[in-house]
């Protein structure tokens, strides 16, 4: 380790020295803190914060997505939820996050046939191979459990009108891998949780980086299905990410919300 | 530049017309010139087409994207239309840049802060060294890759295999490119001068069968070959888009999802980083994101955008153990405090190679290194030699400026491939022998009786060679293929030109009519 340190002292200083700094007999060169004293990061942003009301929003946010060749719906009931993400998990393998939003709809046991499901007043049918995502699962079957899924599910942090694009966080329930390596992905996203533009959910990330709530490990902003143009710039669907994108927007009975800070 | 005769003889001409004079091809010393690679690409019919056709759309697309600003900037979703974006690109990496150690000490720390490692690497040979050991103390046997143009100047992935370590490439475009041992020849769309025939025979000799030539069924086959490689993979490389210096967070941006399977699968995580990545803030981030995507390929904002802070988290079931974040001088350095600084403003997005006249005849092998297109054509010999690499600015160019219309990060381009000619004037390395020429025209034409006589002559000398067999002339030949080319020092110049009829009158004489005409009418 002492070599790269040496490495690193070497390129700052020689950094330092062709942008004109004298060198510090300190070592090494120091940022003034705060950081931002330098620097005043909310000019990279519009002056104001966009304001939308939550119709506009929600319709944006949908046809920026449909546009794009992703699904979007709006649910106004745990049944509508339960329902549509049956339909669309059908006929193969579901894994999905552990977290609150997904665990209060209980649609692990609705997937599964499990008793929430007769809840939800769900014909009964063959239940589906339904796994949670956790730490319990270990990495390497965590890894080949996803892979072998058909159906990812997850919810997401937050939603961006402007783009279509949906927010997915990492945690200790909420891998990575189960947004990626299956065919097929649902989001479940509540609508208070939309965001205009991606400046504003810049606007929010940075608050909260700089109030104390760390960003996770990875943040994802997925905006519609993964796509390619590399072979003679024909467009194509799904490459390494999911084919097919379904992002359920959550009415506030459903999420339980209307007190979102 | 050199535009191609137009006519049906353009594409099967025939490359003995364009074989360069071997004091030509001699004069950048032993390796190949910019003039013989590009007449080696204007020769390639398929690969002018591709190319033309992608551009096209890219540039397109890209004028589109935005036009759309202007109207998102009065919903205040965006902070301005481009003008106004780019003018806040360009303060934003002016700091940076302008305080760069000062951010790479706060960016180092950071990573260090939430779990990372950082490196610090002055050229190839240390990122080299740094990833095999990294990888040799793993027992990495296979390594799976996202886009990097970081790895590309470095030739990560041969120092790799010396150590045993294979590498494959994720990116569709990047994994052709790799299966036929080629360079990829641009910035964003590595592959775009393959056809698809030549796709399918590439993906077809890897898995052992024969496949069709349609697009969804190619890029099936590299979904499946590539996921099982995503799998088993022990290593995952990817470059950086940006690094934002506040929280240490490497931004990777793909339409493909590549990038996120490369950092989330594998346990280990090495991210290439040039120096020049860094934006101070997430709000700094933000702004980039929206003229990345526009400029590059027209889309609001990239299918994925990923921000990585640290490695997986206590009890995350996946992502990476290690995240090791190298960052990478490679000659940046030496580009600080000179006039060429604003280079380092660069954000990759492949705008100006998608509006430059020359690339779009060219593509981008012609350049003969990583960087193609007029970005280029001022940071290869910048990175890679001024001696090796002075044709390009003296000859990809033809000075039209385009490039730094279009630039997200305001660089002056078409200033900075002005100021390579200078030096290189200076340092008496231009052989063009345009030199005496200009200064003659320079001291005759600012007399407006030479001026008018010289008119005068050129016209009667057009009309002369018209009639005549000389290239570009009425009668010569519709092949310019066998001896026509006269050996003259204008040969050059005229067998990629046509010679227009001079117009009937002059500028003057016209002038001098209308000044009459006006008159009579009063």
């Amino acid at each position: 380790m002492t070599d790269s340190r040496v490495a690193e002292a070497d390129l700052l200083r020689a950094v330092g020295r062709r942008l004109g700094r004298r060198d510090d007999p300190e070592g090494r060169p120091a940022l003034p803190a705060p950081a931002t004293a330098l620097w005043n990061p909310s000019s990279s942003l519009p002056d104001k914060p966009a304001v939308m009301d939550r119709e506009t929003l929600t319709q944006r946010f949908l046809a920026e997505l449909s546009r794009l060749g992703g699904h979007g719906v709006r649910a106004g009931s745990p049944g509508e939820v339960v329902d549509y993400v049956r339909t669309v998990a059908a006929g193969g393998a579901v894994v999905m996050w552990d977290d609150p939003l997904l665990a209060r709809l209980g649609l692990a046991s609705a997937l599964a046939g499990g008793p929430a499901a007769a809840l939800a007043g769900a014909p009964t049918e063959p239940g589906l191979e339904v796994t949670v995502w956790g730490p319990a699962l270990g990495r390497a079957a965590a890894k080949s459990i996803a892979a072998g899924s058909r159906t990812g599910i997850t919810s997401a942090a937050w939603g961006v009108a402007e783009t279509g694009t949906i927010v997915l966080p990492t945690g200790v329930g909420q891998g990575r891998l189960v947004s990626l390596l299956p065919p097929v992905h649902i989001a479940l996203l509540p609508e208070e949780h939309l965001l205009p533009s991606v400046a504003e959910l810049f606007r929010v990330l940075a608050r909260e980086a700089r109030t104390g709530s760390a960003l996770p490990s990875s943040l994802s902003l997925a905006t519609g299905p993964s796509r390619s143009a590399d072979i003679e710039n024909d467009l194509t669907i799904g490459v390494h990410g999911p084919v097919e994108v379904h992002v359920v927007l959550l009415s506030d009975t459903v999420s339980g919300g209307g007190g979102l800070a | 530049m050199t535009t191609p005769k137009r006519g049906p003889q353009t594409a099967t001409a025939p490359r003995t017309a364009a074989t360069p004079r071997p004091e030509a091809a001699s004069k950048a010393g032993s390796r190949a010139s910019f003039r013989r690679r590009a007449l080696a690409a204007l020769g390639d019919a398929q690969l002018r087409r591709a190319v033309r056709i992608s551009v096209d759309e890219a540039g397109a697309a890209r004028n589109q994207a935005v036009a759309q600003l202007v109207a998102l900037a009065r919903e205040g979703l965006v902070r301005g239309d481009f003008a106004a974006m780019r003018h806040r690109a360009r303060d934003i990496k002016a700091e940076t840049i302008g305080h760069l150690d000062l951010y790479l000490a706060q960016a180092a720390g950071a990573i260090r802060q939430r779990g990372g490692t950082v490196h610090f690497a002055a050229g190839a040979a240390e990122v080299g060294a740094i990833v095999r050991d990294i990888a040799l103390t793993r027992g990495v046997t296979l390594a799976v890759k996202g886009k990097s143009m970081a790895t590309e100047e470095v030739g990560l992935n041969a120092a790799l295999e010396s150590a045993g370590v294979q590498v494959v490439e994720t990116d569709l475009g990047e994994y052709i490119i790799q299966l036929a041992g080629e360079k990829p020849s641009h910035i964003v769309a590595p592959a775009i001068h393959k056809s698809r025939e030549e796709i399918a025979n590439l993906l077809g000799r890897a898995t052992g069968r024969s496949l069709p030539t349609d697009t969804p069924t190619l890029a099936g086959v590299a979904r499946r070959v590539l996921r099982e490689k995503f799998l088993q993979a022990g290593m995952g490389i990817s470059g950086a888009n940006f690094v934002v210096a506040e929280t240490g967070t490497v931004c990777l941006v793909t339409n493909e999802g590549n990038g996120r399977l490369t950092t989330s699968a594998p346990s280990v995580h090495v991210a290439v980083v040039g120096i020049e990545k860094l934006v101070p803030s997430l709000e700094d981030l933000a702004l980039f994101l929206s003229l990345l995507a526009r400029s590059s390929t027209g889309q609001k904002i990239s299918v994925y955008t990923h921000l990585i802070t640290g490695p997986r988290g206590p009890g995350e079931a996946d992502g990476p153990d290690e995240l090791h974040v190298i960052f990478l001088d490679g000659g940046r350095s030496s580009i600080l405090g000179t006039e060429f600084q604003d280079v380092l403003h660069c954000i990759r997005c492949g705008a100006c190679l998608d509006q430059c006249p020359v690339y779009r005849q060219l593509g981008g092998h012609a350049y003969g290194g990583v960087y193609s297109g007029p970005i280029g054509a001022v940071l290869t010999p910048l990175l890679g030699g001024f001696a090796e690499n002075a044709d390009l600015p003296a000859e990809a160019c033809s000075l039209c400026g385009a490039c730094g219309e279009v630039c997200p990060s305001a660089i002056p381009l078409p200033d900075l491939i002005l100021a390579h000619r200078r030096r290189m004037v200076r340092e008496g390395r231009d052989h063009s022998g345009l030199g005496l020429p200009l200064r003659l025209a320079a001291a005759a034409w600012t007399r407006p009786w030479v001026y008018r006589a010289s008119a005068r002559l050129g016209r009667a000398v057009l009309r002369i060679a018209r009639g005549t067999g000389f290239p570009g002339g009425a009668a010569a030949p519709a092949t310019p293929a066998g001896p026509v080319s006269p050996a003259g020092p204008l040969a050059a110049w005229l067998n990629g030109r046509d010679l227009p009829p001079p117009a009937s009158k002059t500028f003057h004489e016209l002038w001098r009519e209308r000044q009459q005409q006006g008159r009579d009418g009063q």
